[in-house]
């Protein structure tokens, strides 16, 4: 009685946010539900056979949104958090609009990304079938604290769910491979079968240490950031093996490879066959903000969301493998959700990356800081404007005829940014 | 160590002074690394780390180098300990559990952890040094750290928590060696910090004395008023302040036009406000 009481609440909170243009609606939908009927969440996702859930700093958007789209082209419906609403409330408000008045699901599978430091705090409630790890990375310090602490929260976590639960990890990295070596239970480790012939991960990686015996990792090669094919010189733990199909990556950049791979394996082991798979990755396009192409003024403007070190390297690197002499906007805000504490930035390659054949212009809350660090890395074209709009309209007249304008914006700049150029944040 | 992008401040450094024709070197020193690294050294630098890489580098610095840190700082080799490095240079650490942990006793100061029930202080900060210089960081620890009796703080707070948030000191000044909470990197947004420290390598290690050729500071400046102003210290009126006037009074203006916290409009020293500052600075910090 109080789970279709709440969903009747919840689902008109949802409309009425996304009436006044509130946002998607699904996080106060979800508050609202979680109020009258608290056990909304395990209720619903119960009904779901399987509940798959992703975990990660960099690319759980794009792998939810992946692995959802292989399992509803394969014919299931699926109840996923597109709108990357992935704390508690965000989830229950997803669940609840997929659900029908009389407390039944309309959906078969669920996939939901889950935010770092809310996993402990959901999981149990999910009780997933499957968790996908997919990388750990240092971000938002001043919110999630230590990726130490992050690892241990995951482990204490994965104790409170069901032993039949099965992990996926990314084997490539070294921290991620631990928890899953540890959990004991059944893991699908996935990683890549080359990279750059390189012994030792950069100054800036994160989990360049072992976790065993705290002795510098050494790697045959490296992919990005702390991710290869590391071992232990001193206690001989190395990376675990990796069962690694065949795929394509539909998606640029070697960071959208591991998400490729993390959903491959996720849908084989909920039962969808290698080329039913394959096939729908063909038809899969980016969701908002990640690598999302928009039309504008007769332009075209690439979103490349950049929220941490790693993910900006990658996005940088990216931007310079299509475009010899881009114009890139970066957006740097430090809200809530972006992080308060800017200072990652000086953890970024950009010295490596960024030569004088870029303009740069550097824009929100916090672009004076940007134009700092761009003025310390390289010789390019600076220009620094705080307001977005302007920012962009700067960004779109430097560009050539034919020319792409790349953004690489924070969190919630990357909303805002959407909101000018669409009309909609989400 | 490094955590929070304390290597934007060897960049600064390594920038700053290479804009102006001196060569640099940097070598980052790690567990196993030659004590050498740390007698070679010019400027001394250390960062935060997540605890575990604390516990390793603690262990990795017993002895040999310990006692070349001591010396070297003793000398009056100029350095940047930021966050964990500070605490270590400490005479202690107490964690919110488990044993003490020894520091160098280099800087006269303790840190004691409140406990995991206590917030950790976090958020941008900004301080004011006893030159009237004011910088702007962003602080993140759970421990406090507090002065003994030897140790002169490097700051006050005007805006944030500092060692403790609740004496408004920040940080601790020895000799020529800052250890200090503001990550941002602090030396990213405060020119006048690194400049000081090339000035004074290049006057112990040369016995040079002169003033560092002047470098285009606008985009730092802009960056450090725009957070000054985002916490309420400066206002618009900064702005049309005029050109400073390089009397040696203490209420010159910098080369944006701002002068200390303690003189008036009228560019007169304040006499209340600064005799306040001056106990504050002798008598290591007031309650908030």
């Amino acid at each position: 009685m109080r789970l279709t009481t709440a969903i009747a609440f919840a689902k008109s909170a949802g409309y009425v946010s996304q009436l006044l243009n509130m946002g998607a609606g699904t996080t106060w939908a979800g508050k609202t539900s979680l109020t009258i009927f608290p056990q909304a969440i395990s209720s619903l996702s119960q009904q779901l056979t399987h509940r798959i859930v992703v975990v990660g700093t960099n690319g759980k958007t794009t792998t939810t949104a992946m692995i959802a789209h292989i399992l509803s082209t394969t014919g299931m419906r699926v109840v996923h958090n597109a709108t990357g609403a992935n704390l508690r409330n965000g989830i229950a408000g997803c669940l609840v609009r997929y659900s029908l008045a009389t407390g039944h699901m309309n959906a078969d599978v669920g996939v939901f990304e889950v935010d770092e430091a809310e996993l402990k705090h959901v999981i149990h409630e999910l009780d997933p079938t499957i968790i996908v790890m997919l990388n750990l990375f240092r971000d938002q310090l001043d919110r999630y604290g230590e990726l130490d602490a992050i690892a241990r929260e995951w482990n204490n976590a994965f104790s409170r769910v069901s032993k039949k639960t099965k992990l996926v990890a990314n084997a490539d990295d070294p921290l991620i491979a631990h928890i899953g070596e540890v959990s004991n239970r059944s893991v699908a480790y996935f990683g890549l079968s080359r990279g750059k012939k390189r012994h030792i991960a950069d100054l800036t990686a994160d989990s360049s240490y072992c976790i065993s015996c705290g002795s510098k990792l050494t790697y045959e090669w490296i992919s990005y950031a702390h991710l290869g094919k590391w071992s232990c010189g001193s206690c001989g733990r190395k990376r675990p093996h990796i069962s690694v199909p065949h795929v394509t990556n539909p998606l640029a950049g070697t960071y959208n490879m591991y998400n490729t791979l993390a959903a491959f394996l996720t849908c084989s082991l909920a039962g969808i066959s290698i080329p039913a798979v394959q096939e729908a990755l063909e038809s899969f396009t980016p969701v908002f903000g990640r690598q999302e192409s928009l039309r504008v003024k007769g332009r075209t403007v690439q979103i490349l969301l950049s929220k941490n070190p790693a993910g900006f390297n990658e996005s940088m690197r990216t931007v310079i493998a299509h475009d010899r002499h881009p114009v890139v906007i970066i957006a740097l805000n430090d809200r809530i959700v972006d992080g308060t504490d800017v200072s990652w930035i000086w953890d970024t390659d950009i010295e490596s990356l960024v030569d004088s054949s870029l303009h740069i212009v550097c824009t929100g809350d916090r672009a004076w800081d940007m134009g700092v660090r761009v003025k310390y890395a390289a010789k390019s074209h600076v220009t620094i404007e705080p307001d977005l709009k302007k920012a962009v309209d700067i960004g779109l007249k430097k560009i050539n005829d034919g020319q792409m304008l790349y953004i690489l914006p924070t969190y919630s700049a990357m909303l805002d940014i959407r909101k000018i150029l669409t009309g909609r944040k989400i | 160590m490094n955590i929070y992008g304390d290597r934007g401040n060897v960049i600064v450094l390594q920038k700053r002074a290479e804009w102006r024709g001196i060569p640099v070197t940097v070598t980052y020193h790690s567990i196993g690394s030659s004590v050498s690294d740390i007698t070679n050294a010019d400027i001394l630098l250390m960062g935060g780390a997540q605890d575990r890489q604390q516990h390793l580098v603690a262990k990795d610095i017993e002895g040999k180098k310990a006692e070349a840190l001591k010396k070297a700082i003793h000398q009056g080799v100029p350095g940047l300990f930021v966050c964990g490095g500070y605490q270590f240079l400490g005479n202690y650490y107490k964690p919110a559990d488990g044993p003490i942990i020894p520091g160098l006793g280099i800087f006269d100061v303790y840190t004691e952890h409140p406990g995991k029930t206590q917030k950790r202080l976090i958020g941008n900060i900004a301080v004011e040094s006893p030159e009237g210089n004011t910088y702007v960081g962003f602080e993140n620890h759970g421990g406090r750290t507090y002065l003994e009796k030897t140790a002169q703080p490097f700051a006050r707070v005007l805006s944030g928590s500092g060692n403790n948030g609740t004496d408004r000191t920040e940080g601790v000044l020895f000799n020529h060696t800052i250890g200090t909470y503001l990550h941002g990197p602090i030396l990213s947004k405060n020119p006048e910090l690194a400049d000081w420290l090339i000035a004074k390598s290049l006057e112990v290690k040369y016995g040079l004395r002169e003033t560092l050729s002047p470098l285009d500071n606008d985009i730092e400046y802009t960056a450090r008023d725009t957070m000054l102003k985002r916490l309420g210290i400066w206002t618009d009126i900064g702005r049309k302040w005029e050109k400073a006037s390089r009397d040696g009074s203490p209420c010159r203006r910098d080369e944006r036009g701002h002068q200390p916290m303690f003189c008036d409009d009228a560019g007169q020293i304040d006499k209340e406000v600064f005799r306040n500052r001056e106990a504050f600075f002798m008598g290591k910090g007031s309650e908030l």
